[in-house]
């Protein structure tokens, strides 16, 4: 052999070997991997995604998310089961006589979490002037709207109980909360919001960096991602949110409802009158990044579908001066306009 | 003394670039924040795992004996069918009454489900 023909073999080998050792430091131990859990949790479809390298230690924390989630209808928030502290306090209110006098009232002891609820549910229902409405039980029960098949009351049906929903009148102290006689509480509209953020919270504590919560209309982005805006009236999407981190709430009236004597009705319900909502809004979606502001998104979303678009930003404008915390709110109205809201000077 | 020719600069520039090209494909096939699956859940379990490249129209028929995820034919009924195209899934058809699923359009995004409530069918992508 030459030397010269010698000498490229070595180069060539040292060449390859290099490449080959290259390979082997830059080669990835493990891979990042998406796993998901699809579920029922509050009269809705859940379906949780993370993306993780141990597959076993993702399925736990998927499995205990979606526990938590269970355990929280369960315990605190199921108003048709006496099990749930919720539903124990409107079964005792369903029990009480009507003694007509508006100063009776009942108290009852709560626990922390349905403190922090309650809390919630007060404050944003003042800030709304009773647009969004915790204390709204009796209608949802008259228009039946957590079930498939949906009713239409009658006008004094809706008359008897109206001076039962009213936010104004419940009063929380340590651990306490009063209500009116026959009072009762329905927390759908805001324990979606609420559970996104409790799943947000436990992913971060478990170390998930990357992960998209799906909870009905509630959407919680971790570690960048899209949603897709749906069309009312079309299966195009109006556009395509991309966040960072944070939560895409939609609330809308073309999806659940029931068409009687021509009429549409459907499972948004206004507290201030009793019937569906009968502003030009169809649908309206709330964009934050805010890690703790799920249950606002949750919130904000339902209130402007009752307001109506004139309304709906007259207060998007007042909630920014007292909670800067909304990035953005789309609203779709009847005539298929669309209405983009973002807060002043940002 | 030559002990590099032209060419054999060339095999060795040609050798590292298919190395890093190779590296680079596997981990972005490895990676998990694409989405490369249509995952179909019935009740909770999961019955199909379609890759996106796999296009077409299915159909999902619930069964007595388990349910059954086919490419779609004319002859057969279903309780659901979907569409897979440009890496998007709609339901194009759904024997329930609300049609929600249908309504719900076009989904491409990671983690975003198109739900039938009726039929307890869930199309994730992942």
């Amino acid at each position: 052999m030459k030397p010269e023909t010698k000498k490229r073999l070595v180069i060539l080998g040292a060449v390859i070997g290099c490449v080959l050792l290259g390979v082997i430091i830059f080669y990835p131990r493990s891979y990042a991997k998406t796993f998901y859990k699809t579920g029922y949790c509050c009269d809705t479809v859940i379906s949780l995604t993370i993306v993780g390298e141990d597959e076993a230690e993702c399925r736990r924390i998927l499995e205990e998310a979606y526990q938590m989630c269970l355990a929280f209808e369960a315990d605190v928030l199921d108003r048709f089961s006496a099990e749930s502290e919720v539903g124990r306090m409107n079964l005792q209110q369903s029990r009480l006589l009507d003694t007509g006098v508006a100063s009776q009232k009942e108290t009852y002891q709560i626990s922390a979490t349905l403190q922090a609820l309650l809390e919630a549910g007060v404050h944003y229902g003042k800030l709304t002037q009773g647009a969004f409405d915790i204390t709204i039980a009796p209608y949802s029960d008259l228009w039946n709207v957590t079930e498939e098949d949906f009713k239409v009351p009658s006008s004094s049906q809706i008359e008897t109980v109206r001076s039962l929903v009213d936010i104004a009148s419940v009063e929380i102290s340590e651990g306490n909360v009063s209500l009116i006689s026959r009072q009762q509480l329905d927390f759908g509209g805001l324990a979606k919001g609420f559970l996104c953020q409790k799943l947000y919270e436990f992913f971060k504590a478990e170390g998930v960096t990357k992960a998209v919560i799906n909870f009905g209309g509630n959407v919680c982005i971790m570690g960048e991602g899209r949603v897709g805006i749906e069309n009312p009236f079309g299966k195009d999407n109006i556009k395509t949110v991309e966040l960072e981190q944070g939560y895409v709430s939609t609330a809308g009236i073309y999806e659940r409802g029931v068409e009687v004597e021509g009429v549409w009705y459907h499972h948004i319900i206004d507290p201030r009158t009793g019937s569906p909502a009968t502003g030009d809004v169809v649908s309206a979606t709330v964009v934050t990044q805010e890690a703790n502001a799920g249950m606002l998104a949750d919130i904000i979303s339902t209130t402007c579908v009752v307001l109506g678009r004139e309304a709906a930003l007259e207060f998007l404008d007042e909630l920014w001066r007292q909670e800067p915390k909304l990035e953005q709110v789309i609203l779709v109205l009847q005539d298929q306009s669309v209405v983009v809201w973002e807060p002043e000077g940002v | 003394m030559k002990a590099l020719r032209k060419a054999d600069v060339i095999l060795f520039g040609a050798l590292l670039v298919l190395s890093g090209l190779l590296l680079w494909l596997l981990h972005w096939y490895h990676a998990g924040t694409e989405v490369k699956y249509l995952v179909v859940t019935v009740e909770e379990e999961e019955v199909a795992r379609i890759p996106l490249t796999e296009e077409g129209t299915y159909g999902i028929r619930i069964e007595d004996t388990g349910v059954v995820v086919e490419k779609y034919s004319a002859e057969e009924s279903y309780q659901n069918v979907f569409v897979l195209e440009d890496g998007t899934v709609r339901m194009s058809e759904a024997a329930c009454p609300d049609l929600l699923c249908v309504k719900k359009g076009i989904v491409q995004e990671l983690g975003i489900p198109i739900v039938c409530l009726p039929h307890g069918v869930v199309l994730l992508l992942q």
